[in-house]
């Protein structure tokens, strides 16, 4: 503990702990048997860093109090000697009912004005999937995601995961596809856990500590978002195989809300940015790609397609303030095929997240009400992609990037809808 | 006994005549204040509009969080709220000034009667409004969400859910207004009572087949989508 300060000693001793080079931070309380090992893996990464500079890790300040003595217990199982310093940060509180491996916006600012204090050159962010990608996550990959920043050459380096084919469908679907044809960075996870920002990022994120208002407290970090629009350089870092996150307890619209909610508040707030965005590039990539070698499984749409049928025939009043005619015209066609048919074309699903993030600026209907209308369209969705995974074989990241194709094919659609929306409207 | 008549009828007719006189300017005061009042409001609404406009009030009120407050109603603006509160106070102060002048010229107490009944009418006006707007949130909410945990007469519960908040806001409306009050207190009583009686029995003669079909389906479950796609 000799080498554990706190924030508050940080301010007072700041001399003793800058310059520093990188702060680690540790974004989420990590319980008592994942902590070891990772400082373990941390350090053995520290070693490996292309340029040697000084590193200090930040840990929740809950874990000093929930782990006894830390540090003490680390020391038989440290294969190299110690190279980090530490520190504590108070941890922001989550918000009350927000999915809990989500990044909060505000433990970015606070791990940002942390940085700022220590005048780091960059910060690798550690989210809460350390501990159950324990295995995937080595010392080398954590190299990778020390590396950027440090050396200049990246601003942001964003987590690449490799994912099941049926995993991660609301990042596939909706997330991905939309910040891509929005701002032009093909980020695959724009919402990653670990992660890398230099200190040119600090400002813009610590900035939204002033505005503490509800609109702030629900926003999620959009960091390519941020980085996009100060044109700052990112990259993306292969981390390998990423468990999926647990969704005991979580509603799907409750889940489509706060995912997609933020996105379509971000396009708000950026319109005049991404509005002149054309078309889309890649972000260089490190790291070697890793695929799951199990095969992945067969679904049955058929609760999905049913899902979708009960939504048509039942929301159809409230879709019509949200969607035009002729998209309401293809569900109703859609409604009609059998589950081992269903296809629901890439572009109308392009416009109908279109037509969603409108009305959510709008404000048509209640945003609680829009994402849970959007519930059954978005199964349609993925009742259609799992019957194309399942009958052609596909390769999903193939598929994934063909409906971000068309995303971005359709944006002409976007614009027309977001400058004029009396012109399609019902 | 004709002379007599006809000094009655002379006199009737002189006093409705008189009446009528007398009347007359309070009318045309009404109708004038409320054009003026009408005038003025447009004119305040105006100003306001631009001011609020200017302040970006709309931005600022959904910073502070308030905008959960609007998000009951639909596609409508604080600002375009502030400024119709504005207008429409204007003009109900031009109505009060109006029928103040009409008692004078009539020396009753109709002004009182008529400011106290209005204040009523404005209460049922507000109720009936905030009734609606909660029976159409609460409508949907039943919907969308039976819809999503795969109800197949969702339609039918938001349906009931929305006559049930309005008969609600109506019973209180009337109540409020004292429009037959006591029929208005019974016919509530029994629809409500009958509403309450009728689901129970429903759930209570249902929910056997209900449950027995939920254990039967939780026992040949089978591994459905849910076990093999993950959303997040």
């Amino acid at each position: 503990m000799a080498e554990m300060e706190t924030l508050q000693e940080s301010k007072t001793e700041s001399s003793e702990i800058v310059p520093t080079d990188l702060l680690i931070a540790i974004s989420a309380p990590p319980s008592g048997d994942t902590i070891v090992p990772t400082v373990a893996k941390l350090e053995q990464a520290c070693k490996l860093l292309s340029t040697p500079c000084r590193v200090v890790l930040a840990l929740p300040a809950e874990t000093a109090q929930e782990i006894p003595a830390p540090l003490p217990g680390m020391e038989p199982n440290l294969p190299v000697a110690r190279a980090l310093h530490f520190v504590n940060y108070p941890l922001p509180a989550p918000n009350p009912g927000a999915i809990p491996w989500l990044p909060n916006a505000s433990t970015y600012r606070a791990l940002c004005q942390l940085a700022r204090k220590l005048n780091a050159r960059a910060c690798t962010v550690l989210g809460t999937d350390l501990g159950c990608n324990r295995d995937s996550l080595t010392a080398e990959k954590l190299t990778l995601l020390m590396d950027p920043a440090i050396e200049g050459t990246f601003d942001l380096a964003m987590p690449l995961y490799a994912t099941q084919p049926l995993d991660d469908l609301l990042n596939k679907s909706i997330l991905y596809p939309l910040t891509r044809t929005l701002y032009g960075h093909r980020v695959e996870n724009p919402l990653g856990n670990e992660l890398q920002i230099s200190s040119k990022m600090f400002a813009p994120l610590s900035a939204g500590a002033s505005q503490d208002s509800t609109r702030q407290q629900g926003r999620l970090p959009w960091l390519a978002t941020v980085a996009a629009n100060r044109n700052l350089k990112i990259c993306q870092v292969r981390l390998g195989t990423r468990r999926p996150a647990s969704s005991d307890g979580i509603d799907l619209s409750d889940a489509l809300g706060q995912l997609a909610g933020p996105l379509f508040l971000d396009m708000e707030d950026n319109a005049a940015f991404w509005q002149r965005i054309r078309g889309s590039h890649e972000v260089p990539t490190f790291g070697a790609a890793e695929t799951f070698t199990e095969p992945s499984d067969t679904v049955d749409v058929r609760r999905m397609v049913d899902a979708f049928q009960l939504g048509e025939s039942n929301l159809r009043d409230i879709w019509s303030l949200i969607l035009p005619p002729v998209t309401l015209l293809e569900l109703k066609k859609l409604s009609r095929l059998s589950a081992d048919e269903f296809h629901m074309e890439d572009a109308l699903w392009a416009r109908i997240v279109y037509d969603f993030a409108l009305a959510h600026r709008l404000r048509n209907i209640h945003r609680a009400h829009l994402f849970g209308a959007l519930t059954p369209l978005y199964l349609g969705w993925v009742a259609s992609y799992a019957v194309e995974i399942n009958k052609s074989g596909i390769a999903a990241q193939q598929r994934v990037e063909q409906l971000a194709r068309t995303y971005e094919s359709e944006k002409p659609y976007l614009l027309s809808r977001w400058r004029w929306p009396d012109r399609f409207h019902p | 006994m004709w002379e007599q008549v006809r000094l009655a009828l002379r006199e009737s007719l002189h006093r409705a005549v008189f009446k009528v006189a007398t009347l007359l300017p309070g009318v045309l005061a009404l109708v004038v204040a409320l054009l003026v009042s009408i005038f003025i409001g447009w004119i305040l609404a105006a100003i306001l509009r631009r001011i609020l406009i200017a302040l970006r009030f709309d931005a600022r009120v959904e910073r502070s969080g308030m905008a959960n407050i609007s998000d009951w109603s639909s596609a409508k603006t604080p600002t375009f709220l502030a400024t119709r509160i504005v207008f429409w106070a204007t003009v109900v102060a031009g109505l009060f000034v109006g029928i103040a002048a009409l008692d004078a010229s009539l020396s009753s107490g109709l002004s009182a009667y008529v400011v106290t009944y209005i204040s009523k009418i404005v209460a049922a006006v507000v109720l009936l409004i905030i009734g609606t707007i909660i029976a159409r949130f609460l409508s949907r909410s039943v919907l969308i969400n039976g819809v999503n945990m795969n109800v197949q007469h969702a339609r039918l519960l938001s349906l009931g859910v929305k006559w049930l908040v309005l008969v609600f806001t109506a019973a209180m409306v009337l109540d409020h207004l004292g429009i037959a009050r006591s029929i208005v207190d019974l016919g509530f009583g029994i629809l409500f009572g009958g509403i309450v009686l009728a689901l129970a029995l429903a759930v209570g003669l249902g929910s056997r087949d209900l449950v027995s079909r939920s254990l039967e389906r939780d026992r040949h479950k089978t591994p459905a989508d849910e076990d093999v796609v993950r959303h997040f």
